[in-house]
């Protein structure tokens, strides 16, 4: 039996020596490494929205799907509600979360609350390759904040992560029906399979109007038809001659350096044989 | 024989003078009698735009003497003010798609009479190194000079001036002291 004397004697030497164990560095092979195999066989994703948040309104930053599980929220109380939907507008879910104006701000006399005119918050759900719409409310007063479509969002991602669990069922639209979604597809009104781009101007062969590179007379901005945009560009150029900011040399038919009407005139011409304008225009 | 060649050649003029109808600048304005420094305004109208040639873009500059003001201009829809792209150039429009039929109004010139009475000749023109680059009528297939002008007339003031307060207040004094001396 020992006395208290010696039991109060080991305690101290147990602490000296733990804390002696703490300052010391520990060998590389020693760490406690994460489990990589855990955190890649951990399915679960986050859809992050960065929103905006003013006073009385919201407009969403940015979106994307986070590897990352969202983190729960347990506090109170609640500033904002977040609640989002399937297709046909059925409430998957319903999340609380903070207010991102409201901030601490450290100063002598401590810490306090400071309320921001506008702040950036991310608000983190449960992905689901289900979310079409993501709802944005204040609790106290149920104005609706921000009301935004994530469908795109959650697609893109299914698309680039056909293997991802969480899309299974998520086919990409393919609106010509040749194999390749038409996210990437060069041509996605024509079926083309192969995907020839013969000038590699990003337009497919089969949907490229110039598809060896043709130069089109008119064809200031270089989209392949002589239109509204061409005479835009013309005059956006107009009094402008070489060494001018704005002057465009694709723009000065006349080659007589400086862009004006005459060159207005040579464009229409081309433009006139692609559309002549109707009687009494 | 004379008679056949003279038939001849009458219709060659009149054949060649439809085939060169050109458009016709008209200028209208709001009055043609002004008080001094008056504000009115001209239209300028166009018409003889055929279908076959319609109007692409217009330019011109406005000279006024020495006696009336040129302010400023409106460019008329469908066309685009082009004004303040051309440095040289007063009013400058163009459209797309382009225009033809008649009466077909370019602009709305917005001018003072200024401080000298007189008649005044104010002329639209496009004689000069802007001609065919930013000023003329630009048709689909031609370039066609800006030539116009009307005279206005700035009057005199007529209106009797009313005394003046201190005038009025002297023979007010004047009055009163020759009463108080009697």
């Amino acid at each position: 039996m020992q006395s208290f004397r010696q039991r109060s004697l080991l305690a101290v030497l147990t602490m000296l020596l733990s804390s002696v164990t703490v300052g010391q560095e520990v060998a590389p092979s020693d760490q406690s490494l994460p489990d990589i195999d855990a955190i890649v066989s951990d399915t679960r994703r986050a859809l992050v929205l960065e929103v905006l948040v003013e006073s009385g309104v919201a407009s969403l930053v940015d979106s994307f799907v986070s590897m990352t599980p969202p983190a729960g929220y347990r506090g109170a109380p609640a500033q904002l509600r977040l609640r989002w939907f399937d297709g046909a507008d059925l409430r998957i879910g319903t999340r609380n979360g903070w207010d991102p104006r409201w901030q601490y701000e450290r100063g002598e006399d401590g810490e306090r609350r400071v309320l921001l005119d506008s702040a950036v918050g991310a608000f983190a759900i449960p992905f689901s390759s289900d979310i079409a719409r993501v709802e944005v409310t204040e609790v106290v007063s149920g104005l609706v904040l921000l009301d935004v479509n994530v469908s795109d969002t959650v697609l893109a991602y299914c698309v680039t992560h056909p293997d991802d669990p969480n899309c299974d069922g998520v086919t990409a639209p393919d609106t010509d029906d040749d194999g390749v979604p038409d996210t990437t597809d060069n041509c996605p009104e024509d079926a083309n399979p192969g995907q020839a781009d013969a000038d590699n101007d990003g337009v497919g062969d089969v949907c490229d109007p110039t598809p060896n590179g043709e130069v089109i007379p008119g064809d200031i901005n270089g989209d392949a038809v002589v239109d509204v945009g061409d005479y835009n560009a013309i005059r956006a150029s107009l009094g402008t001659c070489e060494g001018d900011t704005g002057y465009s040399a694709t723009a000065d038919f006349t080659a007589d350096n400086c862009v004006a009407y005459n060159d207005y005139q040579f464009w229409y011409q081309n433009y006139y044989q692609e559309e002549p304008p109707a009687p009494g225009c | 024989m004379f008679a056949i060649n003279l038939v001849a050649g009458l219709w060659l003029t009149l054949s060649a003078s439809v085939s060169v109808a050109l458009p016709m600048l008209s200028l209208n304005p709001s009055s043609a009698t002004l008080s001094l420094n008056e504000a009115f305004t001209i239209d300028v109208l166009l018409s003889g735009v055929e279908v076959s040639d319609p109007l692409l873009a217009f330019g011109f500059d406005i000279a006024t003497g020495a006696g009336p003001v040129f302010v400023g201009s409106s460019v008329a829809a469908p066309f685009f003010d082009d004004s303040g792209a051309f440095a040289a150039t007063d009013v400058a429009g163009s459209a797309l798609p382009a225009v033809s039929g008649d009466d077909i109004l370019l602009a709305t010139l917005s001018l003072t009479a200024g401080s000298i009475p007189g008649l005044w000749d104010i002329t639209l023109s496009s004689a000069g190194a802007e001609f065919a680059i930013s000023e003329g009528l630009f048709t689909l297939g031609q370039i066609i000079p800006v030539q116009s002008s009307i005279t206005v007339e700035v009057l005199r003031s007529t209106a009797v001036p009313a005394p003046s307060a201190l005038l009025l207040l002297v023979l007010a004094l004047g009055i009163l002291l020759h009463w108080r001396h009697r």
